[in-house]
This record gives C-alpha cells, structure tokens and sequence, in this order.
C-alpha cells in the first residue's frame, strides 16, 4: 500500500482569495514524501501521525495533540508532526506550547518557514503585530517567494498604521503576482490611509481591473471619491458595488451617505431606508437619516431617527449630537444642551463647543 | 367657444360695476343717508384738527376720528390717504400700506406724493422689489412736479439704497430665535433701551408705565414719563419687573444708557429740559448712589443720548448731536460717536475723539453698546447698508484701535424701521433688543433674540472594509466640522469674595495682569457690601489675576484664553486668607519650562507680588513648596518639586529676602487638590486635564510672622 503522509495547514489564508481563518489539508509533494521515506519511518509512526490529522481536521485538537505526541515518541526526529502538534497547541490556545514545537521544528529543519509563519499567526491573532513583523521576516528570509507571507506582514504593518511598509510588501506581491486583485486593493486602503488620495483611487481601480466582482473594491473607492468631494463618482461605485450584492447593506449606507452630501436627502434617506429594511438593528442608518432630515430642516422627524438609533446603541454620540441639533432648532435648547453634554462624554469633540457656545448654563 | 365669449365679456361688465370708486364726503354720494354724511364730517373735522395740529400733529388721535370716518365710508381716497399718513407716524407703521395703496388705486393723483408713501409702506413691509419700483417712479415724476415734496424727492435715493440693502442682507438672513421677554417685563406700555451686566443676570430697562415715579403724564409725548427698573433671573425666567426707584428715578424723565460689564456702574439719560446728558450712579450693594453728570467733556450743550463703557473701564463711549468740528458752536450736527479716556492721575475724562468716517457716516449714530470681549463694538446707524430706520451694526477693533467698516446684523434682527438699543451676553448666544411686534404686550417690548449661528452640520458614520485579507468592517474616520465661533471669544469670571474664616463677604481689589508682558490690564473692585465681582477676560491673553484686601495675604488666579477659545463661565469664589502661621496660598502665577525648573517670564508680576509681601511684612517666614500631578516618573517628580520650590527661592534671595526667610520643600504628588480618583471618575477629558493643571503648582506657606 502507498503510503500517503497530510501535513495540517493553519492559516489566515492558503490560496488567494480564502479569507478568515482556514484549516486545510496539503497533501505532501513527491519530494517530501521521499525524504520522509529515506528516514526510513516506523509505520506505528506514520499511523498515529495520520490519525492526528484526522482528529485535528475534526477539531479535536486534543486528541490530535496525543497521537502527533505518539508520533512523535516513536520517531522522534520527525518535524511534520512537531510543527501539526504545535498548530493543535495554537487552537487551545496553548501558545507556549506551540511555540516550543515550531522552535523544535526550526531546530530540525532550518529550512522551514512555514514553522516561522504559523507563529507569526498566533502573534497576529493575538494583535501582537510587531512580533508577527518580526517572525514573517524571518520566514521570508528563509523563503521570499511566498506571497502569503509578504501578505500577512503587510496587513500586520497596515494594522499598526505603517502603512508606507506595507505598500512596500504588497508591491512584492505585485512583482511576483501582478494579478492579484487583494494587493491593489489593501494598497489603495494604505494610500488612503495616508490621506494620498488620488493614488488609492488608482490602486481600487487596478483591483477592479483584476477582478471586476470585486465588491469590497467598488465600496474602497467610493468611500474614496467621497472624501474627495466627487460625489457623483462615489455613488457610481457603490452602485457597482450593490450590483454585485444586493444585500450589501453597507454599500448602501454609504451611497446614501454620498448622496447626502450631495444634496439629494430623499436619495439618501431611500437608501437608509434600505439598510435598515436590511439590517434593522445597524444604528448608523438611524443616524444618518436623522442627517438627511436635519438638512431638510425636518426637525421633528430627525429627533424621530436619533431617537431610534439611541434606543439600539445608548452610546452613540453622534445620535446625542445630531438631536441636540434638532432639538435646538426646535426652540428646546435646553434638551439641545443635555444632548450635547452626553455627546462630550461619549467622545465627540464638536459638541463640546455647541455646548458651550449655547451657553448651556444659563438659559 | 361661442358660448363662451359672451359669458366673459357679461363678467367684466359685473366686475367693472363691483370696483371701487372713489367716494367724496358729500351729498352727491349720500343722498340718502345724511346722518351719516353729517357724522362723518365731525369725525374728518375732529381728525384734522388734530392732523395739522401745530407745531407737532398729533397722529395718535387723529387716527381715532379718521378711523370714525373710515368705517362710514371707506372708500375715500384722501381719507385712505390720511390714515395711512396716521399710521406711518405710530408704532403700527406696517399698516399704512393697506391705505396708502388704496388711496393710489381709488386715485392715482390723490397726492403728488403718494408714490413715495406707497414705496416706504411697501419698504415697512419688506416688500423691497415693489418699494425700489415706486420709489424710482416718484424720483423721476417728482423731480419735475412742483407740488412733489422736495424733501422726499431728496432722500428718495437713500430709500432707493435701503431697499437695495434690504434686498441683498435677504438672501442671507441670519439665523436666530427672536422671543419676547414675557409679561414679567413688558407691559400694554413702552418698554425699551434695556441695558444688563455680561452674564445677563441682571437686567435694567426704561419703561413708560403708570407706575412711574410720580405718576405723572407726559403731554408733550402722550405717555408716562420715564422711570428705570430692573429684573433678575430667576433659573430660566425673569423676576417680576420692579422701579429701580430713588435716588435714580425722579419725576422727570430717568432713562438707561448703559451699565458696566461688572454691573457695578450704571450710567443714567437725564432730560436736563431738553438738553439731554449722561449721569453715572454707582452701586453698593443692592443701592445705587444719586447719579452724578458726567464731566462736561461728555455732558455739552448738545444732546447727549447713549453712552457705553469700554471692557476694562478706561473708555467712555458716547453719542452726541455737538458740531463735527468740536467748536461746541452753532445747529447741532447728526449724532455722531465719541469717546474720551479715563486720567487716572487727574481723575477725569479726558481726550475727546470722535470715531472715524468709517464708522460715523453722514447720518445719525446712536444706541452704543461694547461687547465684553472688548473689540466687538455695536452700534446703530441710519446710514451705512441700513434697510430703513436705525439699523444695528457692528464693527471690530483691531490691536492697534482701528474700527473695522460696520457690518449690518442682518435680517430678521434688522427690519426697515427703527432697530435700536440692542445689547448682547458675554458669550454672543444672546442679545436683546427693543421692538414694536405683534405678538408683543404693546407698543414697544423687549426681546430675546438667540443667536443660532451658521447651520450646524450633522454628523454621518459609514463603515469600511478596507483590507481583502480580513474580516474587519471599520468606522470611518469622520472630521469633525471646526467649529467657528466669531462671536464670545471670552471668558467671564464671576463669584463672591469672602474671609476665609468668618466667611463674610469682603471688599477687595482686583488687579488683571497681561503675564506675558507684565501690564497691570485694569482694576476692579468687589461689592462693598456682597462682595460679589465679575470680570471678562478677552481671549488671546495669558491673564494673571491678583485679589487683595487690607491685612490678608494676595490671591492668585491664573487664566489662560488663547484667541479663538469657545466663551467660558467660571464661577470662583474666593476665600482670602489672614496673614497668620499656617495660612497657605496657591501662587497661580508662576510658571515653570515644561519638565524644567527654570522660571517663566509670565512669573514675573506675581514674583514680585510676593517680594512685596515679604518687604511688607519684614518678620514672614515662609515656605515655598513645589507640586507635581501624578502622571510620569515618582522620581523625577520629586526632583522637579524640589527644584522648582528652590528657583523661587533663588528669585526671592536674588531680590534681596535674606535666605533664612526662605525654606524650599518638593513635595511631588504626594498632596493632590484634586485626588487620582476624583480625577478618574471625571467625565471629560477636559475636566481631567484641568484637575491635573490645579495638582501642578507652586504654593507658599507661613511658618512665622
């Protein structure tokens, strides 16, 4: 019978395109499979090996750990299951444990990046971004050709605001993938990010271009022409972008957005609507309608709307601020005042300013 | 269609019949109803003995017999004439229109002026296109019309102007609340020409009621002669009006002008049978002194109306009818406004300036009023941009005493007939002003009118999903609008001075310095009797305040207000402390380089504050404590306390206090004002940096005397 070895494969993403979390199953290549039969194996190992594999995939991550432990006992110089135990360990969150494998795979192997990226998983997954940095690189000093880890650096660098190094490692991934559609994308939310604006419509674009049902791509860019000013090139691609999902309640929020402050409030209030026929309890809907009825000067109603929004989220300054507008208007300055008080404490600078400008202390 | 045509034409025949004609007083048009005919005539009699009545006619009554007339035959050209000539000299001056136009359509040459008049009721009205379209009609057809009131012909292009004002401050009227005071305040009579102190707590009016001092009517102007009162705020209403009573009110004519930002002066109109001069009377208390004329730099032969302080006391303002060219000879001129400066030395006014031509244009000035940030200047003005009457503008004064060209307020506040007396809160929220409206208590009332500012922008959230490789929907990063506050860039200081033992109100003296320059800015006093005070500190100074009485140590405060600052009330009430062992002051005023123990320049005047202290009092012995807050190292707060208590210390020796006089301690933040956990269970940001700002100081204390 021919022996077939699996190595379990943790990670954020495996192929382009997978998002989130993954466990995946790689069947080992002719060349591994030849080195691991030159080190002439026990079967007892081999067997327990793959029952570990059967259990990590069934997510029984203890079960798993005991037979790559057997594994282990048996054929001791045996890196695969060191570096699958320490992926179990890194699903119960044993992140000492896990660490102690990969290192050991490391010791073994020091060849081995994958041992280097599987910890820099756990940094990352724990928002230890600049530890992540520092192991990816160690990763990609041993391979700098894998994409996925260029990737995973550079959304560690994005997510600690070093957005310039960031460009630098999805420009890597450009120069060896110039068809992946992702790297455009986090490159025009990092030139975004440092406010060079036109450069991040250039980049969405290109992602556009490499994948033309590229949702979150439309929406990038018409949260970019927004900030821009161009209100009708905004609206455009989140249209774009709900044509692709007619349940992207998000895209919809922000068109309505655009269309506010492009002066169309029905237009804007009609898509609000939308989001909350779609996600009733998204507070932000409720907010933001309450706005397109402030610039109609439609007071009550937007006390109405700020009201909703509060009722979901007791927290929400922006609502406290935008019915202190509304009552104001009103002629009830003093629960004007009262609103924006709340709206200071909960963070919003603007109402501060309201407040006292208002003379909220003496009516 | 055939059908049709005859019924038309059958319609214009009836309506022509149903138009109104115009109708003489006589037999012609009564033939059957003499009786009426006969009161009628009494009634237009009695209305124009009282219409051309000399020197001054008296539209008041004449509008009562007219009205008589109107109700038996209204459909009289001369008599809608004259009711609307009626109308347009009382205080419902809006209601000319509905006569003036009916006498021009009943007769369009019922006067050689009619159009004029037909243009200023549509002008009263706001109706601007119609008034410009009448009024170039009359300049054109009066200017070659001997019967055309040359007078009118003359001022037709101001008109012209006002309404092209008019038409231009429409498109961007201001955004306000206009509410009337209430039935506390105003009565069925004239209120007007209030006046208040800078937090608006206090406010003081002119009214004509029957409860004047004396109860006496004044035939002259058909009403009560004027008394002052005043109301307080009572939490968000205003007390019941009460007569400021005597000294102040007499049985003559007792008018407001104006009132000190501390509200601790009050300057008085005194009729002077005619000739018309400002008074000053001064508070103690709840009691105000008898008033006393103002010097005679102020207080000429000439009519003097309005006055105002400047902020800091040291400017008078005022409005006066004097010729132009400061000759005190020859006509009064239009009202212009002046202003002379306080001699502290010879303990006068002194200095005359009349305002520059910018501000003083070829029409009349009045109703001054200076806002207590100290640049902002309001005035009102029959010339400049006004839409009609007195309108209310405002200039700016910049650092060198320039005035900025005045702006107009704006509509609504502005209206094309007189706007007037208007007076505005510290904070620029509020403002207050005399208007003749129709939800009013009659004839002229006071208003509130809230100044709402530019629109205020909403404020929108969106989500974004910015990274392909994750999961993350993140808000939007949203820019706050900048705020721009153009008016109340001040902050208002207010509170009671007490013994900190007895805790009985005390007299004291208030100095406000510039820290950065050293300048001693102005000196207040408290109440003698209250020992209330109240100060306003203009943004764009580092401001030390120094509080002293007679056998006590000083007390410092020390504010802040950069330019641009939002209007801040602070209440502080003051506990002065006896020169007694134990007794410790805060020194505000001393500021150190941050993280350094190197002493600031702005700790100059209260450096010296405290060598005159120790000069004074040659057996004190004291010492000098440095504070930190409890952020940063415990080690390096130490070391800074300790440095800073012992710079002081280096100032004072250096400035001759002999060294055994002196102990320096740094005592770190180990005793806060404000605790850490006080300052975690504050709410704002804001608040907590000001108690970490309180823990961080300088303090002294008397180890013996």
């Amino acid at each position: 019978m021919k022996k077939i070895l699996t190595l379990v494969c943790v990670s954020f993403f495996t192929f382009y395109g997978l998002k989130a979390q993954n466990t995946d199953v790689k069947v080992l290549s002719e060349k591994e499979l030849q080195e691991i039969k030159a080190q002439q194996m026990p079967a007892e190992a081999e067997a327990a090996y793959n029952e570990g594999v059967s259990s990590f995939m069934e997510k029984d991550y203890q079960q798993a750990i005991s037979k790559f432990s057997a594994a282990i006992g048996i054929y001791a110089d045996f890196p695969q299951a060191y570096l699958n135990r320490g992926m179990s360990y890194a699903a119960l969150k044993d992140r000492e444990k896990a660490f102690k494998d990969f290192s050991m795979v490391v010791e073994m192997d020091s060849t081995n990046s994958q041992a280097y990226f599987e910890k820099a998983i756990i940094y990352f997954n724990e928002a230890e971004y600049q530890n992540a940095i520092d192991v990816l690189g160690k990763a990609i000093e041993v391979n700098d050709t894998e994409i996925k880890y260029y990737y995973q650096r550079a959304l560690a660098n994005f997510l600690l605001e070093n957005y310039k190094e960031a460009i630098v490692d999805l420009d890597r991934i450009i120069k060896i993938d110039p068809d992946f559609a992702y790297a455009y994308n986090d490159k025009g939310s990092a030139y975004k990010e440092l406010n060079e604006l036109d450069k991040a419509v250039e980049s969405y674009k290109l992602a556009i271009s490499k994948d033309k049902k590229f949702r979150m791509a439309y929406n990038n860019l018409g949260t970019t022409y927004r900030n821009q000013k161009k209100y009708t090139l905004a609206i455009d691609a989140f249209t774009n972008a709900i044509a692709i999902d007619n349940d992207f309640y998000i895209g919809y929020n922000n068109r309505g957005y655009a269309k506010l402050e492009n002066g169309d409030f029905e237009g804007a209030i009609a898509d609000f609507d939308k989001v909350i026929k779609l996600k009733p309890d998204y507070a932000y809907a409720f907010n933001n309608k309450a706005s397109a009825y402030i610039k109609m000067e439609k007071w009550e109603e937007a006390v109405k709307q700020c009201d909703f929004a509060i009722k979901l989220n007791p927290d929400y300054g922006y609502a406290f601020y935008n019915r202190g507008i509304a009552k104001e208007m009103l002629h009830q300055e003093e629960k004007a005042c009262e609103d924006w008080l709340r709206a200071v404490e909960l963070g919003v600078e603007t109402a501060s300013s309201y407040y006292a400008n208002s003379e909220c202390n003496n009516f | 269609m055939k059908k049709i045509i005859p019924f038309l034409l059958m319609m214009f025949v009836v309506l022509s019949s149903l138009a109104q004609t115009d109708t003489p007083f006589d037999k012609t048009a009564f033939k059957e109803d003499k009786e009426n005919l006969k009161e009628a005539l009494k009634y237009l009699k009695e209305g124009d003995k009282y219409f051309y009545a000399l020197p001054f006619a008296d539209y008041k009554n004449a509008l009562t017999s007219y009205e008589g007339a109107y109700k038996i035959n209204p459909n009289n050209s001369t008599l809608n004439f004259k009711l609307g000539i009626c109308y347009l000299n009382t205080n419902f001056r809006t209601r000319s229109f509905d006569y003036f136009n009916k006498a021009y359509s009943l007769d369009k040459t019922v006067s050689a002026d009619i159009k004029y008049y037909l243009a200023q009721s549509y002008q009263l009205n706001s109706n601007w296109d119609d008034a410009i379209k009448f009024y170039k009609q009359y300049l054109t057809e009066g200017r070659g019309n001997k019967n055309a009131n040359a007078d009118l012909v003359n001022v037709t292009d101001k008109r012209l102007k006002e309404c092209e004002s008019g038409r231009t401050l429409e498109k961007k009227p201001i955004r306000v609340f206009i509410d009337n005071l209430g039935n506390n305040i105003n009565t069925e009579y004239p209120e007007y020409s209030m006046i208040m102190n800078a937090d608006g707590s206090e406010i003081y009016f002119t009214s004509r009621r029957n409860t004047t001092t004396g109860g006496s009517f004044d035939e002259s102007n058909s009403g009560y002669f004027e008394d002052i009162y005043f109301a307080q705020k009572d939490g968000k209403s205003w007390s019941s009006a009460q007569n400021v009573g005597a000294p102040i009110n007499t049985k003559g004519h007792d008018a407001t002008v104006a009132l000190s930002p501390d509200g601790q002066k009050m300057l008085v109109y005194i009729d002077d049978n005619g000739d018309g001069n400002i008074y000053e009377s001064i508070r103690t208390g709840d009691a105000w002194s008898k008033p006393k004329k103002t010097d005679k730099i102020i207080c000429s032969p000439y009519h003097e109306s309005s006055a105002w302080y400047s902020n800091d006391g040291k400017r008078l303002y005022f409005v006066s009818n004097r010729p132009k060219d400061g000759s005190m000879k020859g006509a009064p001129g239009d009202r212009d406004i002046y202003y002379v400066t306080w001699d502290s030395e010879k303990l006068k006014w002194d200095n005359l300036v009349r305002l520059p031509d910018n501000i003083n244009s070829s029409y009349d000035e009045d109703g001054i009023f200076v806002h207590p940030d100290g640049k902002t200047f309001y005035f009102s003005s029959k010339g400049h941009n006004s839409v009609g009457g007195y309108d209310i503008f405002y200039t700016r004064m910049d650092e060198k005493g320039n005035f900025s060209d005045p702006i107009n307020i704006g509509l609504p506040v502005n209206t094309p007939d007189d706007d007037i007396f208007f007076t505005m809160t510290a904070s620029g929220r509020f403002g207050y002003m005399t208007s003749f409206r129709k939800d009013g208590f009659g004839e002229k009332d006071l208003y509130k009118i809230t100044f709402l500012g530019e629109p205020k922008q909403p404020l929108l959230n969106a989500e974004e999903m910015l990274l392909a490789g994750m999961d993350i929907i993140k808000q939007e990063k949203t820019i706050e609008p900048i705020i721009k506050n153009d008016r109340g860039e001040l902050a208002l200081l207010k509170g009671t001075i007490y013994d900190d033992k007895t805790k009985l109100p005390l007299f004291a003296k208030i100095e406000l310095y510039d820290n950065d320059t050293g300048e001693l800015l102005a000196e207040f006093e408290s109440d003698k009797v209250n020992g209330r005070y109240m100060l306003t500190l203009p943004a764009g100074k580092n401001y030390g305040i120094a509080v002293k009485a007679d056998g006590y140590l000083f007390h410092s405060e020390n504010f802040d207000i950069p330019k641009g600052s939002d209007y801040t009330e602070y209440k502080k009430d003051v506990y002065m402390k006896k020169i007694e062992v134990g007794e410790s002051i805060v020194l505000k005023n001393i500021f150190f380089d941050l993280n350094k123990y190197s002493l600031r320049p702005e700790s100059k005047s209260e450096l010296e504050r405290l060598i005159k202290l120790m000069n004074d009092n040659p057996n004190l012995k004291i010492e000098l404590s440095g504070h930190t807050d409890s952020r940063g190292s415990v080690a390096l707060n130490k070391e800074l306390s300790i440095n800073r208590a012992k710079a002081v210390v280096d100032y004072l020796v250096n400035a001759g206090i002999s060294r055994d006089r002196l102990q320096s301690a740094g005592y770190a933040s180990e005793r806060p004002i404000v605790t850490d956990a006080q300052i975690a269970a504050m709410k704002t940001t804001k608040e907590k940096e000001a108690a970490h700002q309180e823990n961080r100081r300088t303090e002294f204390k008397i180890l013996a005397k």
